[in-house]
């Protein structure tokens, strides 16, 4: 396998190019693309669930969710069966300010996936100095993911734990709590016994760690794989215009 | 906000309005001054004496091949590669979209390592298309002035200084068409330099150093061609025209929508620079040091102004037209007894025009170094341009209405307001200015229609359907996420007072070339010669020290250049 290294920089500007070129101006295509970024940056694949968006949907599509309930200090979204890639900044953004409201929100987005990309939104919350709590589950494969952040932190704590399959039944796709006081434990939502007893962590990312993968990549770069690079080019190469004699004189030849 | 808000509280004199200081024609009338960012990093490197040496100076008799300087500070090492190659003259030109140059260059950190000159060799030469070492801070390239070199070579080898008036019209040996740092082309991120090589951790300085260093090499290769030619007739090219050399560049639309989309950089640049100007009228009075100063420094101006050639017809009438103001200015000056310097400022702005404003309050900040050193180190923002999610719908509206007032000013549904659009093209991504009526692309436009944007998301605001219940912004984000972008980016800048450029970059009459200018002032950029209202050359440190002054007492009193009265390059004059 073939990679090439590029800085934090040039993949920002690549991914924003590649987001505008994908998204377009109707959605924060700028946002998107530091949330891809952020995963890749701390080795949770940002660029393969960016690729695996544009393998299923090709053309641009509403990308919008639905509100199905919005009580107090709680919602309840459909995601249209879209990633949360480009839909989990406009729903943080509801349940931040309904816990700025109400203290505490708890939403729920069903009919998604990708939920790995809510990590980068916790951080939202906590530099808001709010306690943010999110978990989904993989029922087929019995396991349950976890992340948390306390107000003012930099990183989440994030950890996957092999877990009952029968205590996952009627679970939302992604739960994300947001408090402006410390949260209940994740298994009192779920009605389960304390994880620490029935399950057991098959991978744990502490918030030093996370910290640590960004300094290596400050440091050095990002190694990408060439082809998911070339594939990333080509999709940011959409924006280019094609060159002609008419249009170098708009560069004041 | 930076930190300098606290310290206004006390001054009496506020900052100027964003509406002025904002306002398109105005930032295109700036003037390098004391913190721009040349004169920040000379300040550094003749405080700090850094060690400059040549490492490698492997030039054949037509001055190519390789060399290599070693740069050493107080905390850190660095070299600096040339490559000088052969370059037919119908290759030579300023656009970015050149596959060839005279001269390509890269900084690095650490001692220089001879075996990594051939990986260098391999990739520097080829510029973009190249791969850089995260060691790497900048890769750039120049071309020969070809008016100016060949000409100093044949004089020194023919024993002679080059007449000085020859130099001024071009004002240096090389020009630079590029210069890129930042992680660019897999180089050290902008974080890794602001932590681990922190001589450079003020923006751009690092880009800045090179450009200093492609002066030196300039100089040097100058030098040795001449020797090379004629070992024995030959002479050095005098160290008072070698400062007068300054080095070279061409700017082109790249550099526009940086400012657009940096508008918290801006701010802080803009900021500390109004902030300078506000504590001097505040803090300090005229006195019989400064009235001195402040003559001697419009005398130089105004022959600094009268020294500059260029072909373009529109600067030249404002070169003019600010030179014989400051002449007007002088004569006032001196029937007049000044109190405050809040007087002079006013009989400025009453009666001259903004050229020559911002060049009296460049010289009004450059005399009182006092005042002014203490705000150096203010330039490293952190850009987050966050979304506020919890905000009224009210009071966003408010924000748009009281700071954003400007952009609700135009008619985006009138052709004109509306006629041009920006894009990149897709030779090296250059940026470049459409008409929708004749252009392809627009389709593909840069957002840095930030008036149109604006508009746009208060228009929406305003014709909400009274049935939808919206009251913050997360939920209008929620329903019209198109204008996500533009609301955090209205948050963010209604906490600070400048970074937003008061101006339709869409209308059809836009003068791009006022984008550059203010950005190049900051740069620390003189001697202004537009091309078109597209691009400007302009030259870089002309006056400023040689490596071989590092270490001698330094005067910080390079800004205005003019010609060194230089006997030895009198009589050489071309007839």
């Amino acid at each position: 396998m073939k990679f090439i290294r590029i800085s934090i920089n040039e993949f920002k500007a690549l991914l924003n190019r590649a987001c505008e070129s994908y998204y377009g101006h109707k959605y924060d295509f700028e946002d998107t693309a530091a949330i891809i970024q952020w995963l890749e940056i701390h080795d949770l694949m940002g660029i393969i669930n960016f690729l695996g968006i544009t393998d299923v949907n090709p053309k641009k599509l509403n990308l919008t969710p639905v509100l199905l309930k919005d009580n107090k200090k709680r919602f309840v979204f459909d995601n249209q069966k879209h990633s949360l890639m480009h839909t989990g900044s406009i729903i943080t953004d509801m349940t931040l300010a309904k816990c700025h409201q109400d203290n505490i929100c708890h939403s729920n987005i069903n009919n998604t996936f990708q939920p790995i990309v809510i990590l980068p939104s916790l951080i939202k919350c906590s530099q808001y100095g709010y306690y943010a709590k999110a978990w989904w589950a993989e029922p087929e494969k019995n396991l349950l993911y976890l992340a948390s952040i306390n107000p003012n932190e930099m990183y989440p704590n994030y950890s996957t734990i092999k877990i009952n399959n029968s205590i996952l039944n009627n679970k939302s796709e992604l739960d994300l709590i947001c408090s402006k006081d410390s949260i209940n434990s994740i298994e009192s939502y779920l009605k389960i016994p304390p994880l620490s007893q029935k399950g057991k962590v098959t991978r744990e990312i502490l918030a030093c760690e996370f910290k640590q993968r960004f300094n290596e990549k400050i440091t050095s770069g990002l190694y990408i794989e060439t082809a998911q690079y070339t594939r990333l080019l080509y999709i940011a190469d959409q924006i280019l215009v094609e060159a002609s004699e008419q249009s170098r004189l708009g560069a004041g030849e | 906000m930076n930190n300098h808000s606290h310290s206004l509280k006390q001054a009496k004199t506020s900052l100027r309005s964003p509406a002025k200081v904002m306002d398109l024609n105005r930032l295109g009338s700036f003037y390098p001054y004391k913190l721009s960012f040349m004169r920040k990093l000379m300040r550094k490197v003749m405080q700090e004496q850094w060690n400059i040496n040549r490492v490698l100076f492997n030039l054949d008799k037509e001055g190519y091949g390789e060399a290599v300087y070693e740069i050493t500070t107080p905390s850190n090492c660095y070299h600096f590669v040339v490559f000088a190659n052969f370059l037919d003259s119908t290759l030579r030109t300023d656009r970015v979209i050149a596959e060839a140059w005279d001269m390509t260059v890269t900084l690095r950190h650490g001692p220089f390592k001879p075996d990594e000159l051939e990986t260098l060799k391999e990739n520097v030469p080829r510029q973009e298309k190249g791969r850089m070492s995260a060691e790497s801070l900048v890769l750039s390239r120049a071309n020969k002035s070809s008016r100016n070199f060949e000409y100093v070579v044949n004089q020194l080898s023919s024993g002679m200084q080059p007449c000085i008036k020859k130099i001024n019209e071009v004002g240096y040996l090389y020009r630079t068409t590029a210069v890129y740092g930042s992680g660019k082309f897999g180089m050290a991120d902008w974080g890794k330099i602001k932590l681990a090589y922190q001589d450079f951790k003020e923006p751009f300085s690092a880009e800045m150093f090179a450009c200093f260093m492609i002066r030196q090499f300039s100089l040097d290769q100058a030098d040795h061609i001449a020797f090379k030619r004629a070992p024995e007739l030959a002479v050095r090219l005098d160290d008072d025209i070698k400062r007068y050399f300054g080095i070279g560049n061409a700017t082109g639309l790249g550099m526009a929508p940086f400012l657009i989309k940096h508008p918290l950089l801006i701010n802080s640049w803009i900021e500390t620079r109004e902030f300078a100007l506000a504590q001097v009228i505040s803090n300090t009075l005229p006195n019989k040091n400064t009235l001195q100063a402040l003559n001697l420094l419009i005398q130089r101006a105004i022959i600094h102004l009268n020294e500059i050639t260029t072909n373009n017809e529109s600067q030249n009438k404002i070169n003019l037209e600010a030179s014989q103001s400051l002449g007007s200015i002088i004569k006032w000056l001196s029937k007049e007894t000044l109190q405050e310097w809040d007087q002079f400022i006013d009989y400025v702005t009453n009666h001259y025009n903004v050229e020559a404003q911002e060049l009296i309050n460049t010289i009004l900040i450059e005399i009182h170094p006092e005042e002014v050193l203490s705000l150096e180190e203010n330039h490293d923002i952190e850009e987050i341009y966050a979304l506020s999610p919890e905000m009224k719908l009210l009071d966003l509206r408010q924000i748009i209405e009281k700071q954003y007032q400007w952009a609700l000013q135009y008619d985006f549904n009138s052709k004109n307001a509306n006629a041009v659009f920006w894009y990149r093209s897709e030779e090296k991504m250059e940026p470049r200015l459409g008409d929708r009526d004749i252009d392809q692309g627009a389709e593909k436009e840069i957002l840095i229609g930030i008036a149109r944007a604006v508009e746009q998301c208060h228009s929406t605001l305003n014709k909400l359907p009274p049935e939808i219940n919206i009251n913050n912004v997360a939920e209008f984000v929620f329903a019209y996420p198109e204008h996500r972008q533009i609301i955090r980016r209205i948050q963010t800048m209604a906490k600070t007072k400048y970074g937003e450029i008061q101006a339709n970059l869409l209308d059809k009459d836009v003068l791009p070339i006022h984008l550059l200018r203010c950005k190049l002032s900051f740069f620390g950029v003189g001697k202004f010669d537009p091309k078109s209202r597209l691009w400007v050359r302009n030259t870089m440190f002309q006056g400023a020290p040689i490596t071989s002054d590092i270490g001698s007492k330094y005067k910080d009193d390079w800004i205005f250049p003019i010609m060194p009265n230089n006997q030895m390059s009198k009589g050489n004059e071309i007839h």
